[in-house]
């Protein structure tokens, strides 16, 4: 389980790392991986949550988007929804790269 | 695929969309929303002598649904208020031209369609109740 955990932050960690990068990006919660379990919830400038994963789909890249349940936060963060990538055992530093090509991908054509 | 999806016009619509806001002095105002997604909808009728002499939308939602809620207004803008009956699916999909939505999305484009249709059942049920059963039976929802 430790190796797992492990795994995970350092999954995280390069991911938070590669997002901070992208200026159009807005990522929810604490900084440290150790803070969190192994997911981000994020936004990408104006797109929609919806529009994010169906292009971000295009690409192989699986995420969740909406409401999570948890209307109420988004009110407070005032988002109409947010996007989640969350990552396990079975996810590769190499996915992360994708996935965040994907993003870029995205503000390409949304042109942000 | 999404590059076909998120064309110049859908876009567009997104980020400036046409005849959105609240309408003073509207005859029917009805809200809907898609509680899967959380896209919402409220479109305002002004309707004179049968036909819609101002129509405006306000929502929130991803760029389909609302770039498809702004491009309904432009349709039905001063037209008869009748036509909104004859609406259908594929009308909606050919006017926002993305008539390859998959099932997932396809809801995102429909729903100011349905949110129109109920307004236009609720304002002939307030104000001509006799015809509001026949519009009602030969509207389809989509």
């Amino acid at each position: 389980m430790e190796n797992i955990r492990k795994h995970e932050i350092y999954l995280t960690d390069y991911a938070l790392e590669s997002m901070l990068s992208l200026k159009y990006a807005t990522i929810y919660g604490p900084r440290d991986p150790k803070d969190r379990g192994g997911l981000i919830s994020f936004n990408i400038a104006d797109i929609h949550p919806h529009d994010l994963a169906t292009i971000m789909n295009d690409h192989g890249i699986a995420i969740r988007s909406g409401h999570h349940c948890a209307q109420v936060l988004m009110q407070r963060l005032d988002v109409p929804a947010t996007s989640r990538a969350s990552f396990y055992i079975y996810n590769t530093k190499e996915e992360i790269d994708r996935f965040v090509n994907a993003i870029k991908e995205a503000g390409r054509i949304f042109k942000i | 695929m999404s590059d076909d999806i998120y064309r110049e016009i859908i876009l567009d619509h997104y980020r400036n969309p046409r005849n959105k806001g609240k309408l003073e002095n509207a005859d029917v105002t009805v809200h809907d929303s898609n509680p899967l997604c959380g896209d919402e909808i409220d479109m305002h009728l002004k309707v004179d002598g049968g036909v819609i002499s101002d129509v405006k939308f306000e929502g929130k939602g991803c760029a389909i649904s609302q770039a498809s809620a702004s491009m309904l207004t432009e349709l039905v803008m001063g037209k008869d208020l009748n036509i909104v009956k004859d609406l259908k699916k594929e009308d909606i999909l050919e006017n926002i031209g993305l008539t390859n939505l998959g099932p997932a999305r396809i809801k995102c484009a429909l729903l100011s369609l349905k949110v129109l249709k109920v307004s236009m059942v609720k304002y002939y049920s307030e104000n001509d109740p006799q015809s509001a059963e026949q519009i009602k039976s030969e509207s389809s929802l989509y």
